[in-house]
C-alpha cells in the first residue's frame, strides 16, 4: 500500500482501492492510473467476431469468424453499431480512447467482477465529428483490466449513468466532477 | 440518396441488428460460462449499446419516422425485449 511517499505501480493501486473501499484515492493516484490506462495496449488476444459481421470487408480485408481484439471491437464499432464512421482505422480508434481517458473530466471506476480486476473509465465523446458515425453518444467508455494490463473495451454511450458499470463499482473520480 | 431514404436505411439497420442481438441472449446464456471472464464482462457491459440503439427506435417510433412494416417489426421487437431482458440482468449478475 502507498505509505504517501510513493505511489505504487497503478495495477497494484488498482487493486489496492478495490480491496480497500475505505483507502482514500488521491488525485495523483487517480491520475497516475488514467494515464497508465491511456498508454496501455489494446487486448491482443484472438476473440470471436459477430456473425452477422464474419465474411464483410474491412480494413481491406475480409472479417473471420475470430480477429484480434482490436479488430473485432473497430468492426463492431464501425459496421454494427455506427459509432465510428467508415474508413476510421486502428490507430484513429486507439488515439480517440486516449484522448477519452486523458480528459480533464474523465470519471474512473474501479471494480472486481469475474475474479477479475477492472478500471472503467467514462469520458466526453472527443472524436472528431467527421469521424463520427451516425450512432455515435455522447461518452466513451473504456475497460481496462488491471490483471492483464490490457484495454479490454472501448465504445460510446448516450448516457454517462447508463454505461452498466456495476453499481458496486467505486469511483474514485466520478460522473460530472471536474479535476 | 436523400435524407428519407438515408434515415430509413437507418432504422433498418438498427432494426436488424437489435432484433439479432436479442434473439441470440437465450444461445448466449447457455454458452456464457464457458467463456473467458473478459468476454463475459465486456459482453455485458457492452449491452448498454442494445439499450442505446432501442432508445433510437424508440425515438424514430415516436416521431412517426417508422413505415408500417418497421413499427409492426418494432413492435414485436418489444414484446422480445420484454422476454429477454431478465437473461441480459442474470448474466450481469453472474
Amino acid at each position: 500500500m502507498s505509505d504517501g511517499s510513493e505511489i505504487s505501480h497503478p495495477d497494484v493501486l488498482i487493486r489496492e482501492l478495490i480491496a480497500d473501499p475505505e483507502r482514500p484515492a488521491t488525485l495523483e493516484e487517480v491520475a497516475k492510473i488514467l494515464e497508465h490506462v491511456a498508454q496501455a495496449p489494446f487486448n491482443t488476444r484472438m476473440i470471436g467476431v459477430s456473425a452477422e459481421l464474419v465474411g464483410l470487408e474491412f480494413l481491406g480485408g475480409r472479417l473471420r469468424a475470430r480477429q484480434d481484439s482490436l479488430t473485432a471491437h473497430l468492426a463492431a464499432r464501425v459496421l454494427r453499431d455506427k459509432q465510428w464512421r467508415e474508413g476510421s482505422t486502428k490507430e484513429d480508434f486507439l488515439s480517440d480512447i486516449k484522448r477519452a481517458v486523458l480528459h480533464p473530466n474523465a470519471a474512473l471506476a474501479v471494480y472486481e467482477t469475474r475474479r477479475t480486476n477492472f478500471a472503467g473509465v467514462v469520458a466526453p465523446n472527443t472524436v472528431p465529428a467527421d469521424r463520427r458515425g451516425s450512432d455515435a453518444g455522447d461518452y466513451i467508455v473504456v475497460l481496462y483490466s488491471a490483471d492483464r494490463g490490457r484495454i479490454i473495451t472501448a465504445y460510446q454511450a448516450e448516457d454517462e449513468n447508463s454505461t452498466r458499470i456495476p453499481e458496486r463499482a467505486r469511483w474514485t473520480r466520478p460522473p460530472n466532477r471536474t479535476s | 440518396m436523400d435524407q428519407a431514404t438515408k434515415q430509413n436505411q437507418l432504422i433498418e439497420h438498427r432494426l436488424n441488428v437489435a432484433e439479432a442481438s436479442w434473439k441470440r441472449l437465450p444461445q448466449v446464456e447457455k454458452e456464457f460460462s464457458s467463456w473467458h471472464p473478459e468476454d463475459q464482462e465486456v459482453f455485458v457491459l457492452e449491452w448498454s449499446i442494445e439499450d442505446d440503439r432501442l432508445r433510437r427506435l424508440e425515438a424514430s417510433f415516436k416521431r412517426g419516422a417508422m413505415t408500417e412494416e418497421q413499427a409492426a417489426r418494432y413492435a414485436d421487437l418489444k414484446t422480445l425485449v420484454s422476454r429477454n431482458r431478465p437473461i441480459i440482468e442474470r448474466l450481469a449478475d453472474r
